[in-house]
């Protein structure tokens, strides 16, 4: 009994902390800065937990806890604690009163993406999703009254509603015994083909609408620009890393057996999603619009790299998220940085020679940015090396990835041309001494990748226990 | 000696300068100077480590094998291997001295001088990188590196409403680099390991995959090279840029692709593409004549060394191509020559510039009013005109002897197009030194400072020595 | 040997360079003077003892493709044709050492010092780039001879045109000949061919060197330039470097059927023009420059008689017409600028002029026969028609009453020069009937002046040459072509094909693009749907595919 308790502590934490937050909002007024102290404190705490018992679990028929779920947990966690670090920055800068709130909803997602990335039964991840989205539109309804994003939430939640449905027919058609992720597999692969097609279709576009893949990306990069920085950095990096483990592992265990009709699928909605995401990322002048979009082109890639069907790749593929979501957090953190006169700059053009005033937050952006452009020898480059050296004998799909890369181009030197080069027009308020340390303790990590990238291949030992 | 530490310490050397520019205090009075000066003492101790690097073996062996030679295992199947031989070196030697003449010609500039020596010295520790690589992953990646920094370099120089067309430049550079890419993913791919630049051709290819291989291969090196119809932004930066160092750190790049063709291409280009081989040539040859048309049409004599420089550029990529390894070594030493020529005339160029929109003067007429500076645009325009002061005249004979050994009426058209930019040249010289144009005493129009003078000198005196014996500096 | 020349006159170049105070300034150039006529002496005796033929050879490079090497060679044939350009530097020194004007003698021995050596280089070479190396250096050294912008920017640019054209023949041989020595020269109809092609090209070089009819507009230019630094360039620069040329590369013209056809033109149409020119152009300068076509076209036209076989009588005639460029010089000098007051001067002149004219016809009669004596006497009498008048053309000045002048400069070079003349040419100098023939006839053209009588045609020429024809030519069928071609190629093709069509078109299809995304993106609820509808159907029609 003792023993399932302590198994289940990774995400009891989490649920604690909730608790000391809601007693913190009713009965003593904290201050905004201990809400985000306790629940970097309640967060370090369950990734130390996930590690100590990182193949324990209880509920094994529902839930499955592996060196990968952990190592994505962790990841998940070691993001979500400087997420945090930075966002009380920002909740210090508004002096709003709502960090407990925030900070509430930050650990319940983090609980539902635990059980997410845990989970091997499609009906628990069904109720797990529910609860993801409805905490999520409780994020985007977490801002100033703006009564677009009010909108915004509201088409959220509406169309996630489609999905759900889409989702729920597949779990019926699943049900009762085939929904766990093994019997699920073999079963889907037993049925009529329209009964194949619409079992794998729920799932499927399911995962790719929480991806926000095109074509179901338009309410990511509809609500960037709007939705307040914290949110927005929330979006752009935390529920990724753990989505995509879970997408993972369902291709390990379920897609792969389908490898013939899903081929087309990941390859048409890969080109579909870098199309979009050089499309979208040129047609913007919002900053966060234009990472977001760089975001869809990543996964993209991740679709189309899959769409092979490869073995090995899923490793390499997971490993390639891993460093372009901590390359995005750099970007993020740079984000932070850049204050003008008490407000966080959307557009572009607001950013016009930051580098003449704010030199080394500049140079820090402009490498972030260089990492994605993929330069080598930096770290991003070589896992992309690495990764269409694998799928080298599917040149069409290599080309489409440089194709891509190159069409953004223009996006990313005109970022670079805009903090650098161009005339200052605003004066840009002092940066936070914290934000100076987390962006030097990211870039001694890139430098570190840079020297050693094969440090990022020690995870594959880990990466073998997806299944 | 151990010359692999020697080796990695030349490559990274300008990197180690580059922090110690960076760490240069800004709003100081002397920023600039200690920046400079940092440059000038990184540039000048690499070039005496690389001529220590020639003397590392016998005279008599040094033209056959390498002097020096070092690998280490960076990441998976990617083992990086880098070596120096003559051909290596000499490009490196060029490429220092003529950033270092560079550096003279920017003193006496305003904006941004800090932000510019410290790219040039990443972009040069990259460059050293590339022409040192010996296989394919550190040749691709030393080939792409330079690009972010010779972008933040022209950005800086360029004015704002003209970074349209640097975004054109970049943009072609960064399509050569992605179809490098591509060739490498391949090849790669084929044998599991990485592989030595001398060994591509010799690996088996299916029809698709050697096309796909050496196209990628050609057109990365080519986009580099001014050739029609990728020349036009190259061209169009070249005349917008005003800052000497930028100018040729984007001149040393269509070098870099000369090079690259020197190691990476075989001597018989492979079948899949040797049917686009006259339509190339008549390219190059069109361009050719482009340039050196356009450079007699001009009157602005920055327009005319662009045009030069280009016609240059081609007549090296024609050679290169020719099914004849025998003058590998004295496009080399055309090659030093040239660069070492034109690094001297362009931060002339800039100082007359500079002084007549200081004073608000025609250019015409200047250098009478400019003793030492006339010497020594004299001198180098001499040089320039292909005539015997340097080891230009020689190896650029010997080079295009071998053209015409090939192909007459390209040989022809080839010693036209020199001609025109030699003439065009020329005429700017003349231009420069009308007597008939008058200026005030009270104008007082500024010479090149003395030790600008004596290193210009000195290069000189290097490309004297150079018609003596090319490797004259070897102990 | 040639090789101890070369050096002794380095070493006078070099010292001529060096920087010291003006009141040592002379007294090191008169040293210098003294020691190069010293190693004239040397060079003298070296040519009378000189046995076999040697050769010093210095490798600069050697490479897998070719080895640059310098050749010294000296052999009794390269003495014979240094000799003059020796000769005519040491009365050009002399010149420069006695001349009150000329400011800088240090730098102009120098001059004079490099641009010997080169000379002898370029005669004793055996290798094509030692050629063309010293070809070269001989047209730097003479656009600094000239001192003038102005006036050598024309010639720069004509005379690298014909460098270009020698580079182009030479690096044609180069290709298909196993060395680069001149003597292989003649393998190269073995293995190669384009003979009418390398010919044409050499030609045109040559013709632009010599200043011949339609080339002559860079050496009117020179008429800006200072006369005292005129008057030693047609026969000690680019015209007698081109006639070296021409000894050395006859093998590659001789091949050519339409040579001598070809020659024949250039030389009669240069010496007509130069002839006509020299004597109705009113500018003492261009006549001089007419005078000296008319004499190099000569010159071209003896060669070839001679097989290309440079002799010393070939020599003497070098020096007689250099001896006539100094002496008119000198005439033109004391009686313009003078102002005619120095009559011993002007004796010594004349003298010296008539010394000069018999020395030439006794060289050029040892050189007549058969089979070219109606050319020798038609160029013979032109030139002297043309010598008459120039003559005449100076002489109303000396009528002027000035008083006397005793500088006795003129006298000095003109007795070591008329000295000289009866040394090359005393063997035969009294027993010539020929020369007592030409001089009678010489003064009776001087007498009588036919030219007087030749009024008609001198305002048509005027006009004609205050068009200036050939400038106009030049300006009009070649540099504006060129010019337009340039303009065009960036207008038309990289201005319109690429500025204005390529990539607008790029741009234009990225902003439809762009306009239509977010058109789309302003749906609102319609694009959330539009959009996953669209997924699924996808979805579907991929699966089923």
């Amino acid at each position: 009994m003792l023993e399932n308790v302590l198994y289940t502590l990774p995400e009891s934490s989490l649920l604690i902390g909730i608790f000391v937050l809601i007693w913190s909002i009713v009965f003593s007024k904290m201050h905004g800065r201990s809400a985000f102290q306790i629940a970097k404190i309640f967060i370090l705490i369950s990734a130390l937990f996930s590690v100590l018992f990182y193949n324990k679990e209880i509920l094994s028929q529902y839930f499955v806890a592996t060196s990968y779920t952990t190592l994505t947990y962790v990841f998940t966690c070691a993001v979500s604690l400087i997420w945090l670090s930075v966002s009380s920055k920002w909740f210090l800068a508004e002096k709003t009163s709502l960090s407990e709130y925030f900070c509430i909803l930050a650990l319940s997602c983090l609980i539902c993406l635990s059980l997410i990335v845990k989970s091997v039964h499609f009906g628990i991840l069904f109720g797990l999703l529910i609860m993801l989205t409805v905490f999520q539109y409780l994020l985007f309804r977490f801002s100033r009254q703006s009564e677009e994003l009010y909108h915004t939430a509201r088409r959220y939640l509406l169309i996630s509603l489609v999905f759900f449905a889409l989702f729920f027919a597949s779990v019926a058609l699943l049900f009762p015994n085939h929904l766990d992720y093994a019997s699920a597999g073999s079963f889907i692969a037993e049925v009529s083909p329209l009964q194949r097609m619409f079992i794998l279709l729920g799932i499927l576009c399911t995962l790719f609408f929480f991806l926000s893949l095109a074509p179901f990306h338009f309410w990511l990069s509809e609500a960037s620009s709007t939705l307040i920085l914290p949110v927005a950095t929330y979006f752009a990096l935390i529920p990724k890393m753990a989505l995509f483990g879970l997408f993972f592992k369902l291709q390990n265990s379920v897609f792969s057996l389908f490898a013939e009709p899903l081929r087309d699928v990941y390859f048409v909605f890969g080109i579909l999603s870098v199309s979009f995401a050089v499309i979208g990322a040129n047609a913007s002048r919002f900053l966060r619009k234009i990472f977001t979009s760089v975001s869809l082109y990543q996964a993209g890639v991740i679709l189309l790299v899959l769409s092979t069907f490869k073995e090995g790749l899923i490793s390499i593929a997971y490993i390639y998220t891993e460093v372009y979501l901590f390359v995005l957090l750099g970007v993020y953190i740079c984000f932070y940085a850049f204050k003008i006169n008490g407000e966080y700059p959307l557009n572009l053009n607001s950013l016009k020679g930051v580098a003449s005033s704010r030199p080394y937050i500049g140079a820090a952006f402009m490498l972030m940015v260089a990492t994605l452009m993929s330069l080598p020898p930096l770290s991003y480059f070589m896992m992309q090396f690495v990764m269409l050296s694998e799928i080298a004998k599917f040149e069409l799909i290599v080309y489409i990835v440089l194709l891509g890369l190159l069409t953004l181009l223009p996006v990313y030197l005109k970022v670079i041309e805009t903090v650098a080069f161009l005339k200052r027009e605003h004066n840009f308020d002092r940066v936070d001494f914290g934000l100076y340390m987390y962006l030097l303790l990211h870039i001694a990590f890139l430098t570190v990748l840079l020297i050693k990238p094969q440090i990022l291949l020690l995870q594959t030992d880990i990466l073998l226990s997806i299944g | 000696m151990h010359t692999d530490y020697l080796l990695m310490l030349i490559i990274f050397l300008p990197l180690i300068g580059s922090i110690f520019v960076l760490t240069a205090k800004d709003n100081h009075a002397d920023t600039f100077k200690n920046a400079e000066q940092v440059t000038l003492l990184t540039l000048l101790v690499n070039i005496l480590l690389i001529i220590t690097l020639f003397s590392a073996k016998p005279k008599a062996e040094i033209q056959a094998d390498m002097l020096a030679q070092a690998s280490w295992h960076f990441f998976s199947f990617i083992k990086f291997s880098f070596g120096a031989d003559v051909l290596a070196l000499i490009f490196v030697f060029a490429a220092q001295t003529a950033l270092f003449v560079g550096v003279f010609g920017i003193r006496k500039e305003k904006q941004n001088q800090k932000n510019i020596l410290f790219y040039s010295l990443i972009y040069l520790t990259f460059l050293n990188g590339y022409f040192f690589a010996l296989d394919i992953m550190s040749f691709y990646i030393c080939f792409v590196a330079p690009l972010f920094p010779l972008y933040m370099l022209i950005g800086y120089a360029l004015p704002e409403r003209q970074h349209k067309i640097l975004m054109r430049l970049s943009f072609h550079h960064f399509l050569g680099a992605m179809l490098l890419l591509a060739s490498c993913i391949f090849i790669l791919s084929l044998k599991h390991d990485d592989i030595l630049l001398s060994n591509i051709d010799k690996l088996h290819l299916s029809y698709r995959k050697s096309l796909l291989v050496w196209g990628g291969l050609f057109l990365a090196l080519i986009l580099r090279m001014p050739v029609w119809p990728f020349h036009h932004a190259t061209t169009s930066v070249w005349s917008a840029l005003k800052n000497p160092l930028v100018f040729l750190t984007l001149h040393i790049l269509p070098i870099s692709g000369i090079y690259g063709f020197m190691r990476c291409w075989p001597l018989n280009i492979p079948y899949e593409i040797s049917v686009l081989t006259p339509v190339f040539q008549a390219l190059c040859i069109v361009t050719m004549i482009f340039a050196a048309f356009g450079g007699y049409a001009y009157t602005n004599a920055g327009h005319k060394l662009s045009n030069y420089i280009f016609v240059y550029d081609l007549l090296y990529l024609l050679a290169v191509f020719l099914p004849t390894d025998v003058i590998k070594l004295n496009i080399a030493y055309s090659v030093f020559a040239f660069l070492l020529i034109t690094s001297s005339l362009v931060i002339l160029q800039a100082h007359m510039l500079r002084e007549s929109a200081r004073l608000n003067l025609p250019v015409k007429g200047i250098l009478c009013q400019m003793p030492r500076a006339s010497i020594a645009y004299n001198l180098f325009v001499l040089a320039a005109l292909g005539l015997p002061v340097s080891a230009f005249f020689g190896n650029n004979f010997i080079i295009v002897s071998e053209i015409f050994n090939f192909q007459l009426y390209v040989g022809t058209i080839v010693v036209v197009c020199m001609t025109l930019a030699a003439i065009s040249l020329l005429h700017s010289l003349y231009v420069l030194k009308d007597e008939t144009c008058v200026f005030a005493p009270e104008m007082k129009i500024k010479d090149i400072d003395f030790l600008s003078f004596i290193v210009i000198m000195i290069v000189m005196f290097m490309l004297l020595m150079s018609l003596i014996k090319p490797l004259w500096f070897v102990l | 040997m040639l090789s101890e020349t070369v050096f002794y006159l380095l070493i006078i170049a070099f010292f001529s360079l060096f920087r010291t105070k003006e009141k040592y300034d002379s007294f090191l150039s008169l040293f210098l003077s003294g020691f190069m006529i010293l190693v004239f002496a040397f060079f003298m005796m070296d040519w009378h003892m000189l046995g076999t033929e040697t050769i010093q050879t210095f490798v600069l490079d050697s490479s897998q493709s070719v080895n640059i090497k310098l050749d010294i060679t000296s052999s009794k044939q390269n003495y014979i044709v240094i000799f003059p350009f020796f000769l005519n530097t040491i009365l050009a020194l002399l010149n420069n050492q006695i001349f009150k004007y000329e400011k800088h003698k240090k730098g102009m021995l120098s001059l004079f010092a490099f641009n010997l050596i080169s000379f002898v280089m370029l005669i004793s070479g055996n290798n094509f780039i030692q050629l063309m190396t010293f070809v070269f250096m001989v047209d730097i050294l003479s656009q600094l001879l000239i001192f003038d912008v102005n006036a050598s920017k024309r010639y720069s640019i004509y005379n690298l045109v014909a460098d270009m054209g020698l580079f182009l023949v030479l690096a044609m041989l180069q290709s298909k000949l196993v060395n680069l020595d001149v003597g292989n020269i003649s393998h190269y109809y073995e293995t190669g061919r384009h003979r009418d092609f390398i010919m044409f090209v050499i030609m045109l070089s040559l013709a632009i060197k010599f200043g011949f009819f339609l080339f002559q507009g860079y050496w009117l230019d020179l008429k800006s330039a200072k006369f005292h630094a005129l008057y030693f360039l047609p026969y000690l620069s680019t015209p007698m470097a081109a006639l070296v040329l021409y000894t050395k590369l006859y093998p590659l013209l001789v091949v050519s059927p339409s040579f001598l056809p070809l020659l024949n033109t250039i030389v009669v149409l240069s010496a007509l023009w130069g002839g006509v020119s020299a004597v109705l152009n009113p500018q003492i300068k261009e006549k001089f420059v007419y005078c000296n076509m008319f004499c190099i076209a000569f010159l071209v036209k003896l060669l070839e008689k001679l097989d290309f076989v440079w002799n010393l009588w070939f020599s003497n005639i070098v020096i007689c017409f250099f001896v006539f460029n100094l002496c008119l010089y000198y005439l033109h000098y004391e009686l313009d600028r003078g102002h005619g007051k120095n009559k011993p001067a002007i004796l010594a002149v004349l003298v010296t002029f008539l010394l000069d004219l018999l020395s030439l016809t006794v060289a050029v009669s040892q050189l007549a026969d058969f089979q070219n004596i109606w050319w020798i006497s038609g160029f013979g009498f032109v030139f002297l028609f043309v010598l008459s008048h120039l003559f005449v053309f100076v002489w109303p000045k000396l009528q002027n009453r000035q008083e006397p002048n005793n500088d006795y400069r003129t006298i000095c070079v003109m007795s070591i020069v008329s000295v000289l003349l009866i040394y090359i040419s005393h063997s035969s100098l009294l027993a010539c009937w020929q020369a007592c023939f030409v001089f009678a006839f010489f003064v009776a053209l001087c007498c009588v002046h036919p030219m007087k009588f030749l009024r008609i045609g001198n305002s048509f020429y005027l006009r004609l040459q205050n068009v200036d024809l050939f400038s106009l030519a030049y300006a009009k069928c070649i540099e504006a072509p060129l010019k337009h071609a340039g303009l065009l190629f960036n207008i038309v093709v990289d201005f319109i094909f690429l500025e204005r069509t390529l990539w607008p078109f790029i741009a234009t299809f990225n902003t439809f693009l762009i306009k239509t995304y977010r058109h789309i993106s302003r749906l609102g609820i319609l694009y959330y749907f539009l959009s996953t509808l669209t997924g699924i159907l996808i979805f579907i029609f991929l699966f089923y595919m």
